[in-house]
């Protein structure tokens, strides 16, 4: 799966999509490939602040459990409930139905530090 | 199979049980108006626990090669001795002076074993017996006054050791494993210091390595006023030919259920003793079994950690590691290290020819191979899976965390080379089928009781009682 | 005795495959001053018979007069099927069913019995059990202060003082504070639930009476309910905790098929809501499929677990009493419902005994109320001089110095109205 160009990526395997003063955020295809079949989210609460790289959640497969970290601070004002029922949407969907939570954007030059999918696919390389 | 539920049929119970003509002092509303229990005649009963035991494999089936579990013959002998009508008494009893006397034999035993100067046979598990171990140093700590906050585990340790280490609001450093699979001596020195209360580690590890520095490592410790524990897991390997004791060891437990032959019972009871040094004693659990002037009694001790068991730890399960050593005495608890580890180094190098080996040195009682040589994309699990169409237990699979793909074998002492070479002729054979016929492998257990189980689904939709929807 | 089967033939051929001169030289790595040069100080190997003659001569020192002690260990019958069962080496000798396919036989034992200790309990997820009574309700104090975050619980002076001592010691080392409730006239008084994550209450208690449960979850409404019970049989007979709204129910599962022992093995029982299903400590095993789309089972919800999550588990512990438990399943379903009159049958002989004892002089209850299987009387010194042979319960005054000269009384049904009569003789002859 391609990393889409209209996002920007973390180190940590996130990626975040703006939409006017909210951000949305998930893992990446790469990730989830790492994670295999996740079996469970454990979601933040709404109205929660975050701060740039403090934990956001919890992803669970069957072997391990991963810290989510966010991309940027900012407060939480959407979680994905679907991921309730549904985790597997972030193995098939890891870019679009998989997304985890929308941020509040607070300072949108921390975007800067973060990679363009350029960037994340040479990063990737450099891994593999 | 059917589960009980679905097998019952109410008014089929044939378990009958008279009542006298006495009114109950329980008011009705405290009472309960219905009992929800199946209801099986007694046939039935015993037919349906007697073909689950038919999906069951256990050591009596056969090669049980599972690492780090010591997955040794119980002999019977054992569970008669369990099963002794005058052991079974109860735990407050006046008239204990056999059970006491088992207990504090066996305490004496394992110190001569272990080279430590006294036990508590309290914990009930190997898990249990390193809470015990760090509440003890915990409190050692706070009697020193110190404040210390950190304990130093190796990266190739059980995950009990840092939960262990959590329980009791500790930190975890992790130590580097190095190129030859001991620990990092450099990066042991580094993360030495003052606010470490000490170390816990396996020796020999879980990789079946006994540390050739292990008294420069308790030597490093002990300079900077820190304890050495050692996880007793692996001391099958060192019966009779090596004491921890004389390298150092502050703190040990053992585990019966491993080293000393009571059968595991698919999960438990098992039972994890500690040892200690005479510096340690008075903190061990209360009460103490001890003898003073010829007679055996509980002591309690003011500087214990107090107690860790309701009552003095699982007495049957000592009885039956008391009754393993007896039968096979000194002689006899060094010649199952030796055959351990003849085993466990005939198994590697015949293996070797066929399987990666990470470390390829002298091992003790297990080894790691893993699946970085294996064709077409065959992994540990799919070959776990496949050792079960064989009649093999598989070995423990994905552990240490530091081999990719581990397989950890042990095969014990008790298996005849007939069936090592029978082991090392399946994963031959499993090689084969894994470049020439993978799909095998992929869709493996074939012949087993019940296909490959779906965990992703168990975990998505946890259905943990027969209630559940 | 001689479990090793390598003949000498054996172990010549394997040191040749491995290429060293002889078995010391697979010891290298260790250093060798560290290598034993004599032999463990240890008697030397016994035949069969020769040890069995030997524990016989240890176990004769001990004495099984008529007993009425309970108090945490309950001398039950123990069914025939249990043993019969249980001796099974498939299920004996087998490990933690880490690979589900050929561990069916233990995996839905346990969910079965997982299942039953619902049924009794009327809690939604029961654990496949840990090592005794105390310990998982120590784990369970644990856990409060974990989603609570108060590291502070409130602990019942009437549960079993062994249990305390436990709990004092797994608080000492998790640095949470333990604020004692007194005890009224047998019964857990009033208390504040302040700063507190929890309370926790044995029930029936320790001097065997049924507490108050309704009034207890009325004024602990804000904080965790955590339960602990010495003698589950009681819940044959009782309702059950989820009706008084109970988070957490903790039990030693002894008197369910498995002997006294001396105390261990026990049966640690652990079962909560479903809210607290993510935080539960120790193996779980829950229902799947496999490949063909049959019913299997397998453990789940591995990732609250220490191999996975490591200094972050739910608990450090990673094994279940597994055979304990097969034993109480066997024993619960042996029983069926006849539970409900062995539990009726159980509190009869002891109404009976507190009632005939009540009525010699010198003997007094200690509580007027209600209580399952056990009692607690006061008995003056001249009389206990009478019963030098039979242990009539366990004495409380070390426990609780008020209760000078008093005795907890347990009747079951291996203290039939024979053996009542016969201490009933013994003191007014």
């Amino acid at each position: 799966m391609e990393n889409p160009i209209d996002r920007k990526y973390t180190k940590e395997h996130e990626w975040i999509k703006i939409d006017g003063d909210i951000a949305i955020v998930g893992i990446t295809d790469f990730a989830q490939d790492q994670l295999t079949d996740v079996v469970f989210v454990e979601l933040p609460e709404v109205g929660k602040q975050v701060d740039q790289n403090g934990n956001l959640c919890v992803v669970e497969s069957v072997k391990s459990v991963s810290d989510i970290f966010s991309p940027i601070s900012g407060e939480i004002v959407e979680v994905n409930r679907t991921l309730e029922d549904s985790p597997a949407l972030i193995n098939n969907e890891p870019f679009e139905g998989g997304w985890i939570v929308k941020l509040k954007v607070n300072n949108e030059t921390e975007l800067d530090q973060l990679m363009t999918s350029e960037e994340y696919n040479k990063f990737l390389a450099g891994i593999e | 199979m059917k589960l009980l539920n679905e097998k019952s049929k109410s008014g089929s119970s044939s378990f009958n049980v008279s009542l006298l003509d006495i009114q109950t002092n329980i008011p009705d509303d405290l009472q309960r108006t219905d009992l929800n229990l199946p209801e099986l005649a007694e046939v039935e009963v015993v037919r349906h626990y007697t073909n689950l035991s038919k999906s069951n494999f256990g050591v009596d089936n056969g090669l049980y090669p599972l690492g780090s579990c010591t997955m040794k013959y119980n002999p019977k002998i054992n569970e008669v001795a369990a099963k002794i009508h005058e052991f079974n008494i109860h735990p407050l009893s006046q008239h204990n002076k056999g059970a006491l006397e088992i207990i504090y034999q066996l305490q004496q035993i394992l110190c001569e074993i272990t080279g430590m100067h006294a036990f508590s046979t309290q914990p009930a598990a190997g898990a249990h017996g390193e809470s015990t171990g760090i509440m003890i140093m915990k409190t050692w700590l706070e009697k020193r006054g110190e404040k210390r906050t950190k304990v130093i585990i190796p990266d190739s340790a059980h995950g009990t050791n840092p939960a262990s280490v959590s329980l009791c609001k500790f930190e975890s450093v992790h130590v580097k494993t190095s190129l030859t699979g001991v620990i990092d001596l450099d990066d042991l020195r580094q993360k030495m210091s003052k606010d470490v209360v000490g170390i816990m580690i396996t020796n020999p590890n879980t990789l079946g390595i006994f540390d050739e520095n292990i008294i420069e490592i308790t030597e490093i410790v002990h300079d900077y006023g820190g304890l050495c524990y050692l996880d007793g897991a692996n001391m099958n390997a060192m019966l009779g030919i090596v004491k921890p004791g004389d390298f150092g060891i502050d703190i040990i437990h053992l585990n019966l259920h491993k080293t000393f032959s009571t059968p595991h019972g698919g999960g438990g009871p098992g039972s994890g003793p500690v040892g200690v040094t005479k510096e340690l004693e008075p903190f061990l659990p209360n009460p103490r079994i001890i003898k003073k002037n010829e007679k055996l009694e509980f002591e309690q001790s003011k500087e214990s950690i107090g107690k860790v068991h309701s009552f003095y730890g699982n007495f049957g399960i000592l009885l039956r590691a008391y009754s393993y050593i007896r039968s096979i005495g000194a002689s006899g608890l060094r010649d199952v290290a030796e055959n351990a580890v003849l085993n466990a180094n005939y198994m590697k190098e015949r293996l070797k020819r066929h399987y990666h080996l990470p470390y390829d040195r002298i091992c003790q009682h297990e080894f790691v191979i893993d699946d970085s040589l294996m064709p077409n994309g065959v992994t540990t699990n799919d070959i776990a899976k496949r050792l079960m169409d064989f009649g093999f237990h598989p070995p423990t699979i994905y552990f240490p965390l530091i081999v990719k793909g581990a397989m950890l074998i042990e095969p014990t002492e008790t298996e005849t080379k007939e069936n090592l070479d029978a082991f090392i002729d399946a994963m031959k054979v499993i090689k084969e089928e894994a470049e020439h016929n993978p799909e095998k492998l992929t869709k493996a257990p074939l012949n087993a009781p019940i296909g490959r189980l779906d965990i992703v689904r168990a975990a998505r939709k946890p259905k943990l009682t027969w209630h559940s929807t | 005795m001689d479990y090793t089967p390598n003949t000498d033939k054996d172990r010549e051929s394997m040191l040749r495959e491995i290429g060293v001169r002889d078995i010391m030289g697979l010891f290298k790595d260790i250093p060798e001053d560290l290598i034993l040069k004599s032999p463990l100080q240890i008697p030397d190997q016994l035949s069969e018979f020769e040890l069995l003659r030997e524990l016989g001569k240890i176990a004769k020192k001990n004495k099984k007069p008529l007993s009425f002690q309970g108090g945490g260990n309950y001398n039950h019958h123990i069914p025939s099927t249990v043993d019969a069962i249980t001796s099974r080496g498939e299920f004996s000798t087998a490990y933690t069913p880490y690979q589900p396919e050929i561990s069916q036989g233990t995996l839905q034992a346990i969910f079965e019995y997982q299942s039953m200790i619902c049924d009794l309990t009327g809690m939604d997820v029961s654990n496949a059990s840990m090592y005794d009574g105390a310990t998982s309700l120590a784990e369970a104090m644990i856990l409060a202060s974990r989603i609570k975050g108060k590291k502070q619980v409130l602990v019942s002076q009437a549960l079993n003082p062994f249990y305390r001592e436990v709990l004092k010691t797994y608080a000492r080392a998790n640095e949470i504070k333990i604020v004692d409730i007194d005890v009224t006239d047998g019964l857990t008084s009033d208390f504040e639930t302040e700063g507190s994550s929890a309370i926790i209450i044995q029930n029936p208690n320790f001097f065997g009476l049924i507490e108050n449960l309704d009034e207890i979850r009325k004024k602990a409404e804000d904080i965790l309910f955590i339960t602990s019970t010495t003698e589950p049989l009681s819940w044959a007979m009782l309702k059950p905790f989820s009706e008084y709204n109970v988070d957490i129910v903790t039990a030693e599962g002894q008197s369910f098929g498995n002997p006294m022992n001396f105390g261990g093995p026990g049966l640690g029982i652990f079962a909560v809501k479903q809210a607290y299903v993510r935080q539960i400590p120790g193996r779980l095993v829950g229902e799947t499929v496999d490949i063909y789309g049959n019913r299997g089972f397998a453990l789940t919800l591995c990732t609250r677990e220490q191999h996975i999550r490591r200094e972050k588990a739910t608990s450090n512990i990673c094994t279940n009493q597994g055979l304990c438990a097969l034993a109480a399943a066997v024993y619960l379903v042996t029983y069926g419902k006849n539970l409900g009159k062995l539990a009726r049958l159980n509190n009869q002989l002891s109404v009976c005994f507190a009632g005939k004892l009540s009525q010699i002089e010198g003997i007094d209850p200690v509580f007027d109320k209600p209580f399952f299987n056990e009692f607690v009387v006061r008995i003056r010194k001249d009389i206990l001089s009478k019963l030098s042979d039979i242990e009539i319960g366990i004495s409380l005054e070390e426990y609780y110095p008020d209760l000078k000269d008093c005795y907890l009384v347990c009747c079951t049904e291996m203290t039939p109205k024979e053996d009542i009569d016969r201490v009933i003789y013994e003191i007014t002859q």
